[in-house]
């Protein structure tokens, strides 16, 4: 017992030392290890959120021009019934105006005032502009129509016939033809309560124009729609 | 004075020869069905709902006849009415498919319509990438852009093979829900246009 108590003790103290000291090496070896994985992360796999890209568009490509028919653009009938929606069916082929070419859609709208109404067409057609990063349309109001309408254009996306809306509402300038225009990029903000992803743009069922006076002003007469692009 | 009656001639004779190449029509139905049927597989279909075809003088877009189409849209679903015609094509030199189609005038509003081609080799399914209203009472042309990168057709990107290799032409009246309508519809003039 005495002899355990004088030899037996650092006999056992010292491989207990060693072990753990061989103990707290490995742990500083695997810290390092982590460390090494940890630093190359960020590199391999953290997630960048995708940011639609600044450079400008130079390429462009017109799917509806209409300057020979309506190429398909109607009132859509579940808007013949609505109060508040006060396109006037049917759109027309028009020459009054024309951004592009030398005819545009015109519809004509009856806004009342005093109460939120638009005016809205679409066409219904299976589209893949994944190859193009934003959609435009150019709307032109009279120089004698008030100031006050704003536009935004609405895409159906996906199997779920998801219905989007651009973000913001464009407002429309009396007298001069205004660009709306949206990107359909990964990561833009264009779009409400949507950030488009990879798949976004493969599956477009519909496209629709929406003009809308949110209380004011009152005004009946022509909009007229012209030159549905997508750019790259 | 000779002279230039035979230059007016010949130049007539071009004029009207460039004119008829604008476009040639596969289908009047002048004669008969020319082959046009109801595929098989429709009629085991509960959602497709036509009954039968065959030629009528009633109305036509080209001559004097067309293919008359016996349907019955239920309403409250989706139901289509499809025709076929199983021939290979080559339409390469042509840049335009087109069909006229009748709704008479009593038939409610909300048909629509649209074509599908059947293509190359794997026999792939195309659609077309949008159909067309049809208003009662008229005849409506449903056409499609057949050249590269046209956007008419559905989940393919159209390049030249597209075009060279066309196996059916089929041609489908649709009622999304609504309306509902039992009565006759009349197809005629397909034709390809350069």
């Amino acid at each position: 017992m005495g002899f355990f108590r004088k030899r037996g003790l650092p006999l056992l103290l010292v491989p207990a030392l060693a072990f753990g000291l061989a103990l707290a090496g490995c742990g500083r070896e695997r810290e390092e290890a982590d460390r090494e994985v940890t630093a190359t992360k960020p590199a391999e796999e953290q997630e960048v959120p995708p940011v639609p890209s600044v450079e400008p568009i130079t390429e462009e490509r017109t799917f509806y021009d209409f300057e020979s028919n309506l190429n398909g653009w109607e009132v859509p009938m579940w808007a013949l019934g609505k109060t508040d929606y006060v396109a006037q069916n049917p759109p027309l082929v028009s020459k009054d105006a024309a951004s592009k070419g030398e005819a545009s859609m015109k519809v004509m709208m009856d806004y009342p005032g005093g109460k939120w109404a638009a005016g809205l067409v679409e066409i219904q057609q299976f589209l893949d502009i994944s190859p193009y990063r934003a959609i435009m349309t150019d709307i032109y109001l009279p120089a004698d129509a008030p100031e006050g309408l704003k536009a935004k254009i609405i895409l159906t996306v996906g199997s779920n016939w998801k219905f989007v809306e651009m973000s913001q509402s464009i407002p429309l300038v009396p007298g001069e033809w205004t660009t709306i225009k949206a990107s359909i990029e990964p990561g833009s903000y264009d779009w409400k309560r949507v950030v488009p992803d990879e798949t976004f743009a493969e599956d477009i069922r519909k496209i629709a124009i929406r003009v809308v006076s949110n209380n004011k002003p009152v005004y009946n007469g022509p909009v007229y729609i012209d030159n549905i692009r997508v750019g790259r | 004075m000779k002279k230039s009656l035979v230059l007016l001639m010949t130049a007539a004779f071009l004029f009207a020869g460039s004119a008829y190449a604008e476009e040639v029509v596969l289908f009047d139905f002048e004669e008969g069905l020319q082959g046009w049927e109801i595929p098989d597989w429709a009629f085991e279909k509960p959602d497709m709902v036509q009954n039968e075809i065959d030629i009528s003088s009633d109305y036509a877009s080209h001559g004097d006849s067309s293919m008359i189409m016996d349907v019955d849209f239920t309403g409250g679903r989706w139901t289509g009415a499809i025709v076929e015609i199983m021939q290979y094509y080559d339409w390469t030199d042509y840049g335009t498919l087109a069909v006229d189609i009748y709704l008479p005038k009593d038939a409610p509003m909300g048909l629509r319509a649209k074509m599908i081609l059947t293509v190359g080799d794997s026999w792939k399914w195309v659609e077309m990438s949008r159909t067309y209203a049809l208003k009662p009472g008229a005849w409506t042309t449903i056409s499609a852009d057949l050249k590269p990168g046209s956007i008419d057709w559905r989940r393919i990107q159209v390049d030249e093979s597209f075009r060279k290799d066309v196996r059916k032409i089929d041609v489908r009246i649709e009622s999304n829900n609504r309306p509902a309508y039992t009565g006759k519809l009349y197809i005629d003039n397909v034709r390809v246009i350069e």
